[in-house]
């Protein structure tokens, strides 16, 4: 509890005393927070919201008042500034919570929940507040101290009743109570002067500022202050928010009741000023119903999201209509929130690190994000990088590549099912490079199958990032077979090793058996287990090494010193985009797009209509049957390279299509690219423009067209 | 303090009668915008639009009203830019204020992968007319300068694309004018009056079915948001159209200042203030396809996290109110317009996360087509049939956010 | 407080997966920590190796899993600040702490919580904000 002390109102400094809210000091003090309207203890009306430590829209009668608070008056229908520098960011708590059952509201109906049920209650009064129900259900609860998160099987919600505020004309003068933060106030000893309870709706309130009389039926009442007990409206706003989840409410908060009489004149809607002028306005322009009554008129979209004008919305519509609308719908909020506090305990998505990460620091990597990944772009210097692997031999980081182990008597029917490849020629020791089409025959990931020893066990590579969407994928196909699949992206290094010198490095280091092209084999390298797979990615001689990713650092560094003669230098993304691309090899994602068939990939030759009824076979046997209407093509100028994503011109200036890789291949000394583009007349055009110099159309890949040199 | 001005609109509503030239299913911002040109380009009136609930209660009243055209294909930027600029005249034509707002549009990409996407982006919109400047990262900071450009330091500002012409408009503001300039032309609009079914003779479709009666119609039109594929399954149409939903919140009022829309694809995040002086978030769509509309203290938040992260100036706004919406989504990201293969049934749907900038245009397309018979060519394109044919149209641009 | 910090170390372990049924009745060696990743994949950590259940189960030595031990008031602690599902009272439960894809071990006097080596590091940077 809060010591006596004094805090700032604008420029005033209000003294409190043990216990105070800043409403009942500032009430005290012969303040208002916004000069006027009826107040209340609910934190609903929004006659008390000021700008509190830099958040504005708090409700003072909801906020202990602490020594050298800084408050600001906020008015009504005046929007503060926003933050002209950004706050500190300082940490907010979260609290997890686990019950069976909750109940939300400490009043009588609560209590009695709570006792007959045994449940805990969360209680609104009490320096919490609710700010919504979620699925879950989860309650999230703010507090001073931060904020409770309370994950359970059910909701009782007991928010009792609110007291209905006056509408009628002078209802924004100050002096205006319910009874309850009356009752507070005079516990609190403040001197509220003259005060008049009314018990039913006044005409009018008189007074310049604050009120001076009330006028209820026929009688005038000279007072300092009024009492306004005319009344409540269930506190529902919860219990809506609840529809659909496994929320009950009880006592008030679940009663229909009548809605009170429908006022004349007056404001309606505090937060947003409206009045009940402007509310017949709206309807007799024909918003006739809740929700356009609301959207039009802007009553109940303020602060208070309608806890003070819904019962009076509901009363006008009645008296027009004879029937009682349903009160608008209830989102979350039901109290406010910073952002700091919503996103308490939050993190962005963890980005993976391989675990060379440190080791390519080390070395000076500079790391970006790809596919869910943190990568090595480039180390140094990415010409260096590829010449390495042009002329000598270099090391790349592949231990981002998606992984999965298959076994069982249906692998290969899955397989076959998943890829439209003839699984089955796929020998013991041999690999395949695949695509993975979904049922429109789209590409929606390429990778390696490869068959491991006699039987039906194979393991799987996918494109880096591609391993969550592929195993949920595959496991969704292939559900009804008799398969197993571990997912092993994160427990399997890889390591390629490239270039002319890749066997004799491998050698160096313990490896020198003959391994042809598309073969695999288990062999200790550099005293670590690895399945050596020779592929080629970059164009030249390659082995990739898949191995316990725990000794990933070891291999890589036994990898360097054994070919440092030879002069090998690891390798980066930026470096390995480009060498794939002068053996124009795709990247799944940057070169292929939303509907991109094999045919438009150009890779048709990847899908073998004789291999059973894989996915998208349908779609492909009847789109293959209709012209071409783009294509991913190898175009190759003497310019610098354009820019990824360069428009493609037709060379009578219509648009053809985009680039989707671009480099200049220091090799072939010009610059190449892959790009889609569109046909015309079912021809593609030998010749176009990007970024104002001349492209041809060339056949692919750009380099080592026989792949003599992948060969060795 | 209280602007108003919708009281300035007068909104007049009918019970079906029983036959008309046109149905339309649909009451939102596409529905409303074919029936008001239909009734103001092409002189045909005899139309009723039908709506199961309030009229701009579906996704018209809960998009994050981004007004853009910086699309991805050619196609698609011809079209967003058409309808943007019929934006910027409608509160003329229509004498209504819809409180449109050209505030621009920066985009930021934080990874190399970001950055390619947006440089592919911003050369097609160059090539097409959808004004498109790369912006690096002092250059943003320039623009915005209520930007992190380290956001947090984990997600450097790599490069922005500035979109000059962005914008945005009062979502219920746009739907009252359209239906208000339809029915002062004699379109009926019937809201609350949901359709159970719809009328086959001879293989075409003659009418509506609605708990108030049979609505004979010469052209039945969908314009449905959410449901779309149910609907058109009614007329024996396969839609590729998946639903998912969409969150979004809007903070309390503050003073109008902060410009432009800022947005961050890695992040997965935009924001703007409204003309309300609102702050409003915005974020992708759930993976999960789902009718629901229901709100997550999930989406709360991780997208208060991803936008103190670019924004920390917001740290201490508090949030007022959350929602969701519901996003057809094609399967090239481009959306659906037109014939469907069944006599006197169209449909414009597929309207993802891009409907609401695209209403003028939408709705001025399907208005000229169901009058001519013939696809204008700003939509031809978007046709059904594009994917029998295999004229796919994928649209990396509408990949992002909003 | 001080910041609290706490190292990961790199687990042995062996992933098995194979038909539920054979996984049920399997019987692992006695020093392995079991946990039932689903109903077809089991995880045992600190041992090198497992006997096949089935003739198509999949053994696999992993050691793409990094542990941190912590003590039950820890644990309960790290729950509590980073964990919307409650902590098992005994044995094993899994789901996302501080975001990250984790599973835990509860055991009277001590609560190991492995995640995959991938994003160890990120947990360790999480666990010091949730454990100050």
């Amino acid at each position: 509890m809060s010591g006596s002390g004094e805090f700032t109102f604008d420029a005033v400094a209000v003294p409190f005393v043990p216990g105070d809210h800043l409403l009942t000091a500032l009430l005290r003090a012969g303040l208002h927070p916004t000069g006027g309207g009826t107040l209340c203890v609910e934190g609903h009306s929004p006659h008390c919201v000021a700008e509190v430590d830099g958040v504005a829209y708090v409700h003072t009668c909801q906020t202990l008042a602490r020594e050298g608070m800084l408050v600001r008056a906020q008015a009504i229908g005046d929007a503060p500034m926003l933050p002209s520098t950004d706050p500190l960011a300082q940490p907010v708590a979260v609290r997890n919570a686990h019950h069976d059952v909750v109940v939300i509201g400490g009043g009588e109906a609560g209590r009695g929940a709570a006792a007959s049920i045994g449940a805990p209650i969360v209680d609104a009064g009490d320096g919490g507040e609710v700010v919504g129900i979620f699925p879950g259900p989860m309650v999230a609860v703010r507090a001073d101290a931060g904020m409770v998160h309370t994950h359970v099987e059910r909701v009782v919600v007991a928010t009792g009743v609110l007291p209905l505020l006056p509408v009628c004309p002078g209802n924004d003068l100050a002096g205006l109570y319910t009874p309850k933060l009356a009752e507070r106030l005079q516990a609190a000893g403040v001197d509220l002067g003259r005060t008049v309870t009314i018990t039913e709706p006044p005409q009018r309130f008189e007074g310049a500022d604050r009120v001076q009389a009330v006028v209820v039926g026929d009688e005038r009442f000279e007072c300092d202050a009024v009492i306004v007990d005319i009344g409540t409206t269930p506190n529902d706003i919860l219990a809506r928010m609840g529809a659909g989840l496994a929320v009950d409410a009880v006592g008030g908060a679940s009663e229909i009741t009548a809605p009170p009489p429908c006022p004349t004149e007056g404001t309606v809607c505090p937060c947003n000023e409206t009045t009940m002028a402007e509310l017949a306005e709206c309807w007799d322009r024909g918003f006739t119903s809740m929700e356009l009554l609301k959207r039009a008129s802007l009553a109940g979209t303020g602060v208070c999201q309608g806890a003070v004008c819904s019962p009076y919305l509901q009363s006008f519509i009645a008296d027009r209509t004879g029937s009682l609308e349903a009160r608008f719908t209830a989102r979350p909020v039901a109290r406010q929130a910073t952002l700091s506090e919503l996103a308490a305990g939050r993190h962005h998505p963890a980005i993976a690190r391989t675990t060379l990460h440190a080791v390519h620091e080390a070395a000076g990597a500079t790391m970006d994000r790809f596919g869910g990944w943190w990568r090595p772009w480039v180390y140094s210097d990415v010409d260096a990088e590829c010449a390495a692997v042009r002329s000598a031999v270099s090391i790349g980081d592949v231990g981002t590549l998606g992984k999965f182990i298959v076994s069982g008597p249906d692998a290969e029917a899955a397989l076959q099912r998943l890829v439209p490849t003839d699984v089955s020629t796929i020998g013991p020791g041999r690999s395949r490079y695949v695509l993975m089409l979904d049922e429109r025959g789209y590409v929606l990931d390429d990778g390696m199958i490869m068959r491991e020893g006699e039987g039906e066990r194979f393991f799987v590579t996918v494109t880096s990032g591609g391993a969550s969407v592929a195993e949920m994928w595959v496991r969704d196909w292939t559900a009804d077979l008799d398969v197993r699949w571990m997912n092993v992206t994160m427990s399997v290094g890889a390591i390629n090793v490239t270039g002319p010198r890749a066997s004799e490095l491998l050698a160096r280091v313990g490896f020198d058996q003959p391994l042809a092209m598309l073969r695999h084999v288990e062999a200790d390298i550099a005293d670590v287990p690895c399945r050596v797979v020779r592929l080629s990615f970059t164009g030249e001689v390659s082995f990739e090494l898949h191995h316990p990713c725990a000794r990933s650092a070891e291999l890589w560094r036994s990898l360097l010193d054994a070919g440092a003669d030879l002069g090998v230098v690891p390798h980066g993304l930026d470096a390995l985009s480009r060498l794939r691309l002068e053996k124009g090899h795709i990247i799944v994602g940057q070169d292929s797009d939303y509907d991109s068939t094999p045919r438009r990939l150009g890779h048709d030759w990847m899908v073998d209509l004789d291999s059973g009824d894989f996915i998208g076979r349908h779609a492909i046997e009847r789109t293959g049957r209709l012209p071409l209407d783009k294509q991913l093509v190898g175009l190759e100028g003497d310019g610098p390279p354009p820019f990824e994503g360069a428009v493609v011109w037709s060379m009578d200036g219509t648009y053809a299509g985009y680039v989707t890789s671009a480099a200049w291949s220091v090799t072939l000394g010009r610059s190449v690219m892959l790009a889609w583009v569109r046909t015309v007349d079912g021809m593609l055009p030998d010749e176009v423009r990007v970024e104002g110099m001349v492209a041809r159309r060339a056949e692919l890949p750009f380099y080592d067209p026989e792949g003599v040199r992948a060969r060795g | 303090m209280n602007e108003h001005p919708e009281a300035e609109i007068t909104l007049r509503w009918n019970e079906p009668e029983a036959s008309y030239d046109v149905v339309i299913v649909g009451g939102g911002g596409h529905g409303l915008s074919t029936a008001y040109h239909l009734a103001t380009r092409h002189d045909i009136t005899r139309v009723l639009v039908l709506d199961a609930g309030y009229i701009g209660g579906g996704n018209s009243g809960r998009n994050t009203t981004v007004i853009r055209a910086n699309y991805g294909i050619p196609e698609a930027v011809r079209f967003y830019q058409h309808s943007l600029e019929r934006y910027r005249r409608l509160e003329e034509e229509t004498g209504r204020s819809m409180m449109h707002d050209r505030k621009g549009l920066l985009w930021m990409a934080h990874s190399e992968a970001g950055v390619r996407r947006e440089r592919a982006r911003a050369a097609v919109n160059q090539a097409f007319g959808a004004e498109t400047v790369y912006l690096e990262p002092d250059e943003i900071a320039t623009t915005c300068p209520e930007i992190d450009l380290a956001c947090g330091g984990g997600f450097p500002a790599v490069m922005g694309a500035s979109f000059h012409q962005g914008a945005t408009a009062r979502h219920d503001r746009v739907v009252w004018a359209l239906a208000e300039g339809a029915m002062r032309c004699g379109v009926h609009v019937a809201p609350h009056t949901a359709v159970t079914g719809l009328i086959h003779e001879h293989g075409r479709i003659v009418g509506v079915e609605t708990p108030a009666g049979r609505v004979a119609a010469g052209t039945v039109v969908s314009a449905v948001g959410g449901n779309a594929t149910l609907l058109a399954d009614m007329a024996g149409v396969r839609l590729p159209i998946k639903t998912h939903p969409l969150q979004a919140f809007v903070t309390n009022r503050y003073q109008r200042r902060f410009d432009p829309i800022v947005a961050s694809g890695d992040l997965g995040f935009y924001v703007s203030q409204t003309a309300r002086g609102q702050m409003l978030l915005g974020a992708e769509i759930d993976r999960q396809p789902s009718y629901s509309r229901g709100s997550t203290y999930e989406l709360l938040a991780s997208l208060s996290h991803r936008a103190i992260t670019v924004l920390p100036f917001m740290r201490n706004l508090r949030v007022l109110r959350q929602w969701t919406g519901s996003c057809d989504m094609s399967p090239d990201y481009s959306p659906i317009m037109g014939d469907t293969g069944v006599d006197g049934f169209l449909v414009t749907t597929g309207w993802g996360t891009w409907g609401f900038k695209a209403i003028p245009a939408g709705g001025e397309c399907m208005a000229e087509h169901i009058a001519t018979g013939v696809a204008p060519e700003l939509m031809a394109p978007f046709s059904l049939d594009r994917f029998e044919r295999d004229r796919t149209l994928a649209d990396r641009g509408s990949s992002g956010t909003h | 407080m001080a910041e609290f910090v706490v190292a990961g170390e790199l687990v042995a372990a062996v992933r098995v997966v194979a038909v539920p049924e054979a996984l049920d009745a399997a019987t692992w060696p006695a020093d392995a920590t079991e946990m039932r990743l689903a109903p077809d994949e089991v995880l045992l950590l600190d041992v090198l190796d497992a006997t096949a259940p089935e003739p198509h189960a999949i053994v696999f030595p992993d050691t793409g899993w990094v542990r941190f031990t912590l003590s039950p008031d820890v644990g309960a602690q790290l729950f509590e600040g980073a964990a919307t599902w409650p902590p098992p009272s005994l044995g094993f439960g899994q789901g996302a702490i501080a975001g990250i894809p984790a599973k835990v071990f509860v055991e009277a006097d001590c609560w190991s919580v492995v995640v995959p080596a991938g994003l160890a590091s990120d947990f360790e940077d999480r666990l010091g904000g949730v454990l100050t």
